[in-house]
Parts: structure tokens; C-alpha cells; sequence
């Protein structure tokens, strides 16, 4: 349990669950739509794609 | 950042060849040749800062910072400093506005990439040279790693990538804009740190650094709901990058430190 709690994945993934409970909270229903996540993965998509090779470098 | 090197130059590459697309498109080339034209032209500039880089041993910071300049320059003088959207035929916005099996195609195209990459850093020997070069250059040199061949190939396939990018944001802009883009590479790297990535390179994962840039994603768009002003958007950013560095750190070094009690006990 020790290790999951330090490895960078968990803390990053328990750090997106976080805010997007926050942004549920306060920002209402419209945040937790599908059609905002895609909105939000089309936005992301040229810096997720550039860093995952970007990663290596 | 696994081998210890990064590239500035991605938001001017990605900015340039969304401009090199626009134009294409505009003179009256297809959709697939103009993209295929922009890919090559992010690949070529990937080939300058890999030789910089890995055959004349040029720092990464100023060989990719040159780079970076030269690639917006170029972009502006080609767009005669204006955002290339005039008489601009309306088939560009094609790529961006299509869906395939209800998915929105840029989705797609992030899960083919992670797939593709996830692979790489798993099962190729380019992730696991990569890795070894970030861990120890020299051990890995002296170990028969080709570690300049391996920087430089990394170096075109971000080049590459980055053109692909041009594509898309043009696609979704519907216009070649030579402005935009500015602190995409920040953000690349952000989300990079994020996911875990050690800045001394050796560590990290293609699945944390796409968590890395869905938080940064999310947080934006979450404080945009909130009616939160872009300027404090931008002092968040920096505060986000501030932690993530100083809780990366630690955690590697606990990992490392673990990782030499194992090797003593």
C-alpha cells in the first residue's frame, strides 16, 4: 500500500480525481459531461501527443 | 526529459506547420498531401535540433531556443505576420469536426498515440535505451547504446509529431495562425513533470504524463466555469509547476532511496 501511495501515477491520477470533484462541487453538472471531457481531450490532445513522445527525449 | 534532454521548440514547430498546412491548403492541395507536407516539415526541423543535439553536442536548451525562434519567424514571414484565414477554403476544418466510432477523431488520435507509445516505452528497445541513457549516459554509452542514434530519432519523431500537431490545431482553428501556440512546449513539459517524469530523466510513464496534461486540462477548464480570469489561471499554472517539481523530487528520491536499501539488504 506504501508503494502505490509513492508511486508518481497514484498521486497524479488521485490528483485528477480530486479536482474534478472540486470542479463538480462548484461548477455545477456542466463540468461532469461527456461532451466537456471530449471538449477538454480536444484541447489537450496536441500537448498530450507531443509529450508522450516528448517523454523520451 | 527521460534521457535528460527536452525540446523548446515544439509550440513554434507546431505554430509553423499548421501555417505550412494553411497555405497548402489554400493554393488548392488536398487535405492528405498538405498534412503529409506539414508532417515532413516538422520532421525536418526534429532532424536539425537531433543533429544539434546529438552529433555536434550542442546544449538541448540552445539548440532547441534557436530553433524555436527560427521556426516562428519563418512562420511569421510566410504568413506575412497575419493569422492565415482569408478566402481559406472550408474543408480545412474537416479533420477537426469528425467523428469516428462516436468518438471525436482527435480522441482517437490521443488513444492510437498512447497505445503506440505505451508500446515503445514497454516493449521496444528504444524506450528501454532511452531509459538506460536518462539513468546513466555513460553506463549506457560504454554499454554499446548508439545513445547519440537513439536522441536524435527521438528528436524526429517529436518533430514529426509536432507537425501533426500543426495540422490539428489549423484544422481546428480553420486558419494558420503564426502567433499561436506560445507556451505550448511549457505546457508539454508541465504535463510531463506531472506524470512523474524525472527532470535528471531515467524515470516516469507515457500513462502519467497523459494524466499530467488532463489535470492541467481540467483545472483550466474547470476555473473557466467558474467565470476565474485567464491571468490567475496563469499564476496557478506556475504554482502547479512549483509543487509538481518539488513533490517529483521527492518521491524520486524516495523510490531511489528504497531502490539502494534493497540493493544493500
Amino acid at each position: 500500500m506504501n508503494r502505490i501511495r509513492k508511486n508518481p501515477i497514484f498521486i497524479i491520477v488521485s490528483f485528477f480525481l480530486l479536482i474534478n470533484v472540486f470542479f463538480i462541487i462548484t461548477a455545477g453538472d456542466s463540468f461532469f459531461q461527456l461532451d466537456n471531457y471530449f471538449y477538454v481531450l480536444k484541447q489537450t490532445a496536441m500537448i498530450i501527443i507531443v509529450a508522450s513522445a516528448a517523454r523520451f527525449l | 526529459m527521460m534521457t535528460g534532454n527536452y525540446d523548446l521548440s515544439t509550440g513554434s514547430v507546431v505554430s509553423f506547420a499548421g501555417c505550412v498546412y494553411a497555405l497548402m491548403i489554400k493554393s488548392g492541395m488536398a487535405l492528405l498531401p498538405a498534412g503529409i507536407v506539414a508532417v515532413v516539415v516538422g520532421i525536418l526541423i526534429g532532424v536539425i535540433n537531433g543533429t544539434m543535439v546529438a552529433k555536434f553536442n550542442f546544449p538541448p536548451f540552445i539548440a532547441t531556443l534557436c530553433m524555436m525562434y527560427i521556426s516562428r519567424g519563418v512562420a511569421l514571414i510566410l504568413a506575412n505576420g497575419a493569422t492565415i484565414r482569408d478566402n481559406m477554403p472550408p474543408e480545412i476544418g474537416n479533420l477537426a469536426s469528425r467523428d469516428f466510432l462516436g468518438l471525436p477523431i482527435f480522441v482517437v488520435f490521443i488513444i492510437i498515440a498512447l497505445l503506440i507509445f505505451v508500446f515503445i516505452e514497454k516493449k521496444t528497445l528504444l524506450g528501454k535505451y532511452a531509459l538506460a541513457i536518462g539513468g546513466n549516459k555513460n553506463a549506457a554509452f560504454f554499454s554499446g547504446i548508439n545513445t547519440a542514434a537513439i536522441i536524435f530519432a527521438i528528436y524526429v519523431i517529436i518533430g514529426g509529431l509536432a507537425g501533426f500537431a500543426g495540422v490539428m490545431s489549423a484544422s481546428r482553428l480553420s486558419a494558420g495562425d503564426p502567433r499561436g501556440m506560445v507556451g505550448f512546449e511549457f505546457d508539454v513539459i508541465l504535463a510531463i513533470i506531472l506524470g512523474g517524469t524525472s527532470l535528471s530523466g531515467g524515470k516516469g510513464s507515457v500513462i502519467g504524463t497523459f494524466f499530467g496534461a488532463l489535470v492541467v486540462a481540467c483545472l483550466g477548464n474547470g476555473l473557466d466555469m467558474l467565470n476565474i480570469l485567464t491571468f490567475w489561471q496563469s499564476i496557478l499554472k506556475g504554482i502547479i509547476f512549483v509543487l509538481a517539481i518539488v513533490l517529483n523530487e521527492k518521491v524520486m528520491k524516495n523510490i531511489s532511496k528504497k531502490t539502494v536499501a534493497a540493493a544493500r539488504a
